[in-house]
């Protein structure tokens, strides 16, 4: 089908653009959270909940740009 | 793990310098069997990539069972793939029935013969989430008969200690914080009950289950907006028991906030009440779909690679690990954000 090669590349650009983003997130927020931890460790408990709760947030995000590059790649093989 | 993999490919590098990928025909042998898999596949032959693409489908619910109610020829089972004109059902290549592929394809198919009525599809989703309740159904039942046994005195032994330290991590760590003893008190079951289930559906779908009846239920939207509706309920339910009705529509808009800037405000305290079902729905699904989508294209790169690929099913085993993990993140990602959402509306900040 005409076209195709394209929704292959676009489908592999936006998940390779999703998981930058995503990286760069979950990526700060984990440096941010260790920093907390290693001046105030007696919040480490605290600060781990907020860090996997806010995780959760930017991975679903994530998550969800890479399932509708997948869903573009089902186009693909038919 | 990548120790393990790097030996696994050096390893099958040697053995099998000299014979050529199985996916890649290439001589006489190939040829017989390429011949071989065009007939099976009735006159059309996959390529490696559709092959790969087609795993996917895996991850779709199939039907097992369609169950009728009422009409004429009364309640009872029909069968749930279509027939064509002599009664024979329509079959894949591999010569089994392609099951309906939604409810209104079944009404249609039924409504006339059976003369009215209405037509359910059970699919193996449906199947895993029975599985996951009466196991939590089960569980809770011996749990609670060991608990009046014991009658306040400490719980001792695996199951008991195991069953002990879920409530009471879902209780003291998840619940009680958030919304504190008094209130929290009333929702400790309901939290404790969709945090099993939720996790009890991931788990089932790690397990082998024979002749496709495994599934993940919670990688379905209908099922993760089952639960986030659930939610959704209690969120309002709970905000109305505490403030009353007016009240808690009330509590939506901020006290002290100027006239004018309600027409903004409210549209977006809408939205954003939506919004909050709508992103626990998605993240449940996405992260569950995700996962199994990773497993499955490390294993379909067998069809790709062939025996080459081996190292690759190394990994395959290493995401399951990490899927096991994610299993219990998850629920316990859907849960304390339900128990904020109904915290926020119980006791609102304003």
């Amino acid at each position: 089908m005409e076209g195709m090669g394209l929704v292959g590349l676009g489908a592999g650009l936006g998940a390779g653009l999703a998981v930058v983003g995503g990286g760069a997130g979950i990526g700060r927020l984990a440096s941010a959270a260790v920093e907390a931890i290693a001046r105030q460790p007696e919040a480490a408990g605290d600060i781990k909940g907020s860090m996997i709760i806010t995780a959760a947030f930017i991975e679903g995000v994530t998550l969800f740009a890479v399932v509708v590059c997948f869903m573009l790649t089902t186009k693909l093989g038919g | 793990m990548s120790v393990l993999s790097l030996l696994l490919s050096a390893v099958l590098g040697l053995g099998l310098q000299h014979e050529p990928a199985p996916a890649a025909p290439a001589g006489g042998s190939h040829e017989a069997e390429a011949a071989h898999a065009q007939e099976e596949s009735g006159g059309h032959e996959l390529t490696s990539g559709q092959k790969f693409i087609s795993l996917f489908k895996h991850l779709e619910p199939h039907a097992l069972a369609a169950l009728w109610i009422g009409g004429d020829a009364g309640t009872g089972f029909v069968d749930p793939w279509p027939t064509d004109a002599a009664g024979q059902p329509l079959t894949t290549e591999h010569g089994q029935p392609v099951p309906f592929h939604s409810r209104a394809d079944l009404q249609a198919f039924y409504e006339a013969s059976r003369g009215g009525g209405f037509g359910v599809l059970i699919y193996n989703i449906n199947l895993v989430q029975w599985m996951a309740a009466a196991l939590l159904v089960v569980l809770a039942l011996v749990a609670a008969r060991a608990a009046k046994r014991l009658a306040g005195e400490t719980p001792r032994g695996r199951f008991l200690n195991l069953v002990e330290s879920v409530v009471l991590y879902v209780r003291d760590d998840m619940v009680y914080p958030v919304l504190g003893k008094e209130h929290g008190r009333a929702f400790v079951p309901l939290f404790l009950t969709q945090f099993c289930f939720i996790l009890g559906m991931n788990i089932f779908g790690l397990l082998w289950l024979p002749g496709g009846l495994g599934a993940t239920a919670t990688a379905n939207l209908a099922v993760t907006g089952g639960m986030a509706l659930t939610t959704f309920v209690v969120i309002h339910a709970a905000g109305i028991h505490q403030h009353g009705f007016l009240h808690h529509w009330k509590n939506f808009v901020p006290h002290g906030v100027p006239w004018f800037v309600l027409p903004i405000i409210i549209p977006v305290e809408i939205i954003g009440m939506l919004v909050k079902p709508a992103a626990l729905t998605v993240r449940l699904f996405a992260n569950m779909l995700a996962g199994h989508l990773v497993m499955l294209s490390f294993f379909g790169l067998v069809y790709v690679f062939g025996l080459y690929a081996l190292p690759a099913l190394a990994m395959a085993f290493a995401i399951s690990v990490l899927e096991l993990f994610v299993c219990f993140v998850q629920a316990y990602i859907f849960t304390y954000l339900s128990i904020i959402f109904v915290g926020a509306s119980v006791h609102p900040e304003h």
